[in-house]
């Protein structure tokens, strides 16, 4: 069997899950994992599928291409190969939230993530929220894999410092808090 | 993944809301230090306080600045010294006090708790040691706090210790005149006081408790006010059903995480975690008041008829929120209603829309009692025992805690202003009930346990 990572992209409409996964049973390929996300109307998409051997990304690029046409959809679709050799930090982490907020500028997310990719720190879910259209207030939630191995305060100290030196508010909190307060304990 | 709502909204109760976690206290036993040898004794607490409490407040900061809520108070509390110090005189429970602020000092917290004695049946020579040496004791400190416990729902009210009390009173603020009485801020006198409560003045470690443990208090009237204002604009039909909801639900989240940061505290110093007390204390920083959530909830102020239904159903609300939030909830758990802490009940009192009898009537309801309450420096011991007896008295028949902590602010009257700073806050002088106690208080003896059958 091979694995087949697929993104699928563009306007989002009823059907569109069916239009893909429809394409690739047909393919005789199995849906592993999946997830998508929808954003002002936009779809995306990643699935992962174990095909048969005589199946490649450029049959599955284009059959699941064809079965959104047929239906009239207007989202693109890539295809590759499923890599194991991906990202994984090889020491300990510590889930942290780092909240940023303020009026909204084109450079907060390539200065924080800047950060980041300095440090090693790997961004594993990433949120930007308007607040107000108006008043052009913005938040950035930054869900980060912290090494253990970095200094804590210095890495509060050098964000902080970014932070405010374009006029943002920026917290950095251990992610138990969040679900400490909301989430009932799963036993 | 987090939701937008749960980073929006804890990001929200952290900066605007005053979220905190009001004490972490460190409770330490000197059952093991006692010795006939003052300066035994002495070097034995010293020794023991700073081994363990070294590095308190570096913790608290570290798991404090971890999680981005601030850990605002560090304190300790100790087993009650007129046990542990029974064979001293007056003189060496002075010394004693002046040890133990030395000892908070050194440790770098803001109180220490625990310079007290439990006299509700009878006084022993060390219970009378201290309570004689209150006035220099207090006045010759600043971070010792005492709490004197002179009633209980099994044992009744001892009208001596009572009596006692009110004169004793009128010498610690009398110690402490050139600072408006600020001693008695430091002192408490109790009916069923319990024996892990982390906030001060109250906080000492019982004897039933372990050698050492962290207990930890949170707070949050900002929080639980803040929310029943989102409730009234978000619900068109807003009943009282659904406020009790809201601070049940406010009071889990407050909750929780005062228990997730006193584990971690006491993880991290390798003691075991107690309780989390879950009571809204409130500073004189605006939003962050009890006073102002009974405007919230439709009164004038707190203070006007239906003061004492908004309170029972908050202080109700709170424990079964907290109740559900951590395993262990003890100390006093409630709401509290200092009047000089609180910025809108200080503003009630000073406007005459809050009488001390309103008060006391109040604390048939809430934890804690006649509390941080400055009255004229000229009132009769005798009328300060009645208050005393008063509050006892429901705290003995409602099987709960009451105290009272008030201030006779030395060469002060009604409508004078008492200053104490900080956290204590100020407090416009009120008046008391000028009828007389004398006769009833010099009688003296013992009020007997009350019957725990036919509650009616």
């Amino acid at each position: 069997m091979n694995h087949i990572v697929i993104s699928v992209i563009g306007r989002d409409c009823p059907g569109v899950v069916y239009a893909i996964s429809s394409a690739l049973s047909k393919e005789k390929c199995n849906i592993e994992e999946l997830s998508q996300t929808i954003l002002k109307g936009q779809f995306a998409s990643i699935f992962i599928v174990s095909a048969p051997e005589d199946v490649t990304e450029e049959d599955i690029q284009r059959v699941v291409s064809l079965s959104l046409e047929a239906r009239h959809m207007d989202l693109t679709v890539a295809a590759r190969t499923f890599e194991t050799d991906t990202f994984s930090c090889a020491e300990e982490t510590e889930p942290f939230v780092v909240t940023v907020n303020g009026s909204d500028q084109p450079e907060i997310i390539a200065m924080i993530s800047g950060v980041f990719a300095e440090q090693k720190v790997n961004i594993e879910n990433l949120k930007a929220i308007r607040m107000d259209e108006a008043s052009n207030e913005c938040v950035l939630v930054f869900e980060v894999a912290l090494p253990l191995s970095i200094n804590r305060n210095a890495f509060r100290q050098m964000l902080q410092a970014k932070a405010r030196s374009v006029g943002l508010s920026i917290s950095i909190q251990h992610q138990n808090i969040f679900e400490a307060i909301h989430r009932v304990p799963i036993v | 993944m987090l939701t937008e709502r749960e980073v929006l909204s804890t990001i929200n109760m952290l900066r605007n809301e005053h979220l905190d976690v009001r004490t972490v206290t460190l409770g330490i036993s000197l059952f093991d230090c006692v010795s006939h040898d003052f300066d035994v004794f002495s070097y034995k607490v010293r020794a023991k306080i700073a081994k363990y409490a070294a590095h308190l407040v570096e913790h608290c900061n570290e798991v404090g600045a971890r999680y981005g809520i601030p850990v605002v108070n560090k304190r300790i509390s100790v087993s009650p010294m007129a046990v542990v110090g029974a064979g001293f005189s007056a003189d060496q429970m002075v010394r004693a006090c002046q040890m133990l602020d030395e000892a908070a000092k050194e440790a770098g917290v803001d109180f220490l708790g625990g310079f007290g004695a439990l006299v509700e049946k009878g006084m022993t020579p060390g219970d009378r040691a201290l309570i004689n040496a209150l006035p220099e004791a207090l006045a010759t400190t600043d971070r010792v706090c005492s709490s004197i416990n002179v009633a209980s729902s099994k044992a009744g009210i001892n009208m001596d210790a009572v009596a006692l009390m009110g004169r004793q009173i009128l010498k610690v603020a009398d110690a402490t005149k050139d600072r408006d009485g600020i001693g008695c801020a430091k002192l408490v006198v109790f009916a069923n006081i319990p024996q892990d409560v982390p906030f001060m003045a109250g906080a000492y470690l019982g004897i039933g408790e372990p050698d050492v443990v962290i207990n930890v208090g949170v707070s949050g009237p900002g929080v639980v006010k803040k929310a029943i204002d989102r409730a009234k604009e978000t619900h068109e039909s807003l009943t009282l059903s659904d406020v009790a909801e809201v601070i049940k639900s406010t009071a889990y989240k407050v909750t929780r995480v005062g228990e997730l940061i006193g584990k971690e505290v006491a993880g991290r110093m390798n003691l075991p975690f107690g309780v989390a007390d879950l009571s809204l204390a409130p500073t004189p920083a605006v939003g962050d008041s009890v006073g102002e959530i009974f405007q919230s909830v439709g009164l004038s102020s707190i203070g006007a008829p239906g003061s004492t239904a908004v309170l029972a159903m908050l202080n109700d609300a709170v424990k079964k929120g907290g109740v559900f939030a951590s395993s262990h909830v003890g100390g006093l758990s409630g709401a509290f209603i200092p009047v000089s802490e609180d910025s809108s009940i200080e503003a009630a009192a000073n406007s005459g829309a809050l009488t001390m009898e309103k008060l006391e009537a109040m604390t048939s309801v809430c934890s804690v009692g006649l509390d941080m309450i400055a009255i004229p420096g000229d009132t009769p011991a005798t009328t300060i025992s009645g208050l005393i007896a008063d509050e006892m008295a429901i705290g003995m028949i409602n099987t709960k805690t009451t105290a009272v902590r008030v201030i006779p602010v030395p060469g002060k009257g009604v409508g004078e202003t008492a200053i104490f700073g900080g956290l204590l806050g100020q407090a416009k002088i009120i008046p008391v009930n000028t009828g007389d106690a004398s006769a009833f208080i010099n009688l003296g003896g013992r009020i007997p346990a009350p019957i725990h059958s036919l509650k009616n």
